[in-house]
């Protein structure tokens, strides 16, 4: 129980940092390291740490040439004459993964899966069959294989079909889920869709009640509901714009990552506040700052910075300030006791939200107000009367 | 009774060297018979008629039977291709023969106590569980095809003619809207044919429908009034376990046979031992 490390550019170095230290686990990006990067990485984070490291071999998209994803060994080489339905060349890549994932010594390794244009029954069926021989290739070692399942967030418009993923996901011997939601909402976005929210959480209560734990990546502030919905564990990179997996962010991080523009975390409204939004808190709502656990170790730092030496950049002090709420609100929400908690902050920042608007008071980005809260809500008092 | 496969079964049991004693069961291509043998013991023996039937699905039937060696599963003792005097190849099967009869026999004289419906489904999912371990699913578990030895009281699955073997390739094809099975007894995902989602929990439907039957003759799924193709209907749109078989199970301390028959694989149980705690609890 914890919350993962999703690595990206750089973000070695901020493993185990003060006040990043209530990290589980890290997944391994090869899109941005080589095998041998890899390797030391992970020397590296075993000595500052007993973190569980797993490898994502991210062949979401196989055609694409992301990073150095094309120079890892198990990188298809036939790609554009391949049969990507073909168990037997899936197999051979499974096969390559598993070797792979035993050089570096990682603790568990994801099953390789395409994200579809649309699921449906073979598309699950691929999912589980690549997991079946990973775990096949894995028997011999300690190395754990997760099923690796991919949904885009607008096909769980329907409920029965979070039943009917879950269902197929876990008819084979998978002790582990890790989700990827992909989405076409945009970077610093929050979810705002209800239905499909909701679904996602019921996909996720449902497998962790048929006791498969999830895993689910690339997480931004909604993680708040999927622990409520029972996830085990939640993912989240460092890069606020990047947060989102959609299949454009490959393409943004072949020009350096992106994470340009440093932002603030800010619990009590459920938002990423710029500099000018800080401002306006602090000058007519300074209560509605640094709330709960976005007054963290980085938190403090970054207003210290803002009162003593407002020209500084603060860059690297909001992805920290993110990450250190990230973790501690993951490990917050553990238990039974995460839905009342939740709702309880999503009252309070629908309330603060209002307070805002009755006072005229913007924040610097056209979308950012609040819009999302009450169709979390929603999502939340519906998965309350899911029956499972 | 004589029929066709009358004529092969006693042409079968001189080759072998069998007597026949008597006429068991029919199915849509197959017959099955009593016989004695030369060392005196009595056996089932099944004549199936290959011009009718699908021949995979008998090679799967006989694997599967040679897989499972449990007593709660029928012993299949001998397989062997036969080609009749009329020119035709027929598949005949040697089983064990089960004197205790049919729970559906036995049903029909009365229905079971909560106690003794709790010990049938404790060895049914003992059944289920070994055709997990070779990764088998039944896919037809019913009264009719649940027997007993006539010395025990412990519940023999029998008929796997519709057995799949999940390490095969699927037989039923995808656009088939329905996959097979007896409807009553057949879980939402099989009279969907949602074939990505057969597992050993199907079989768990099927026992807690047969749970249901011979404790309250009522399926699950049926609210008052309703016949066999509502009741059908209503599972295969999941409507979910009546409110009225719910609150009765829960009375009766069987809770746990009401998450077996729940409308999605994923809100069953998914390992048997929890199951099977759940039921002896």
């Amino acid at each position: 129980m914890g919350a993962y490390f999703q690595m990206g550019h750089g973000s070695e170095n901020l493993v185990g940092e003060r006040g990043l230290q209530t990290f589980e686990g890290i997944i391994l990006s090869p899109v941005n390291r080589t095998e041998l990067e890899l390797q030391n990485d992970i020397v590296n984070f075993r000595r500052k740490a007993e973190y569980d490291i797993v490898l994502d071999p991210q062949l979401y998209y196989p055609r694409s040439e992301a990073g150095r994803l094309p120079d890892q060994a198990y990188f298809p080489q036939d790609l554009d004459t391949a049969d990507l339905t073909s168990s037997r060349w899936w197999s051979d890549i499974v096969g390559k993964i598993a070797d792979y994932g035993k050089r570096i010594a990682v603790d568990a390794i994801c099953s390789p899966a395409v994200i579809p244009k649309k699921w449906n029954s073979d598309y699950l069926c691929h999912c589980v069959a690549n997991y079946e021989e990973l775990a096949e290739n894995l028997q011999s070692s300690s190395i754990r294989p997760i099923l690796t399942l991919g949904v885009h967030l607008d096909e769980l418009g329907d409920r029965n079909d979070a039943f009917r993923i879950a269902s197929a996901i876990t008819s084979g011997s998978q002790k582990a889920c890790y989700l990827v939601v992909e989405s076409n909402v945009e970077p610093r976005r929050e979810l705002t869709d209800s239905s499909s929210v909701l679904n996602l959480m019921v996909l996720i209560g449902a497998l962790e009640r048929a006791g498969c734990p999830v895993i689910l990546s690339h997480c931004s502030s909604e993680l708040v509901l999927m622990k409520a919905a029972g996830a085990t564990h939640c993912a989240t990179g460092k890069f606020f714009n990047l947060r989102r997996f959609t299949k454009s962010r490959f393409d943004e991080e072949k020009e350096g990552g992106g994470g340009a523009l440093p932002y603030w975390f800010e619990q009590s409204l459920m938002a990423f506040l710029r500099p000018a939004d800080i401002a306006r808190l602090q000058r007519d709502f300074p209560q509605f700052l640094a709330m709960g656990d976005s007054n963290n170790l980085w938190g403090q730092a970054i207003l210290t910075q803002f009162s003593s030496e407002p020209k500084i950049p603060w860059l690297g002090l909001s992805w920290r300030q993110y990450l250190a709420w990230f973790g501690l609100t993951e490990k917050k929400l553990q238990g039974k006791e995460a839905g009342t908690l939740v709702r309880k902050w999503l009252r309070e920042a629908g309330e603060r939200w209002e307070q805002l608007d009755d006072k005229d008071i913007f924040l610097d980005e056209s979308r950012n107000d609040g819009r999302w809260i009450r169709p979390w809500q929603q999502a939340l008092s519906d998965f309350g009367k899911v029956d499972f | 009774m004589t029929s066709n496969l009358h004529s092969v079964a006693e042409e079968a049991c001189r080759t072998l060297g069998f007597k026949i004693i008597g006429f068991q069961a029919a199915g849509a291509f197959k017959e099955t018979y009593r016989a004695e043998t030369p060392e005196g013991q009595i056996v089932a023996l099944k004549v199936i008629d290959r011009s009718r039937a699908d021949f995979v699905r008998t090679e799967r039937e006989i694997a599967a039977l040679k897989r499972c060696t449990s007593t709660r599963i029928a012993r299949l003792l001998d397989y062997k291709a036969f080609r009749a005097n009329n020119g035709c190849e027929y598949d005949v099967c040697v089983e064990e023969f089960l004197g205790g009869g049919t729970l559906e026999d036995r049903l029909a004289e009365r229905l079971f106590t909560p106690f003794e419906v709790r010990s049938l489904l404790l060895e049914l999912v003992q059944a289920i569980a070994v055709l997990r371990e070779h990764r088998l699913v039944h896919r037809d578990i019913k009264p009719a095809n649940i027997m007993f030895r006539h010395d025990s009281e412990i519940p023999i699955l029998v008929d796997f003619g519709l057995v799949r073997d999940l390490s095969q390739h699927s037989l039923t094809m995808s656009w088939l809207p329905q996959g097979p099975g007896t409807p009553y007894f057949s879980s939402p995902e099989q009279l969907n044919n949602e074939k990505q989602s057969i597992d050993w929990r199907t079989d768990q439907f099927s026992v807690g429908v047969v749970g249901s039957i011979a404790l309250t003759a009522r399926h699950p799924y049926e609210a008052e009034g309703m016949t066999p193709p509502q009741v059908v209907a209503a599972t295969a749109s999941r409507k979910g376990p009546s409110g009225e078989f719910r609150k009765q199970m829960e009375m009766q301390g069987l809770a746990a046979l009401v998450k077996m028959v729940r409308p999605w694989p994923v809100q069953r149980f998914s390992v048997h031992q929890e199951l099977i705690t759940a039921l002896e609890d």
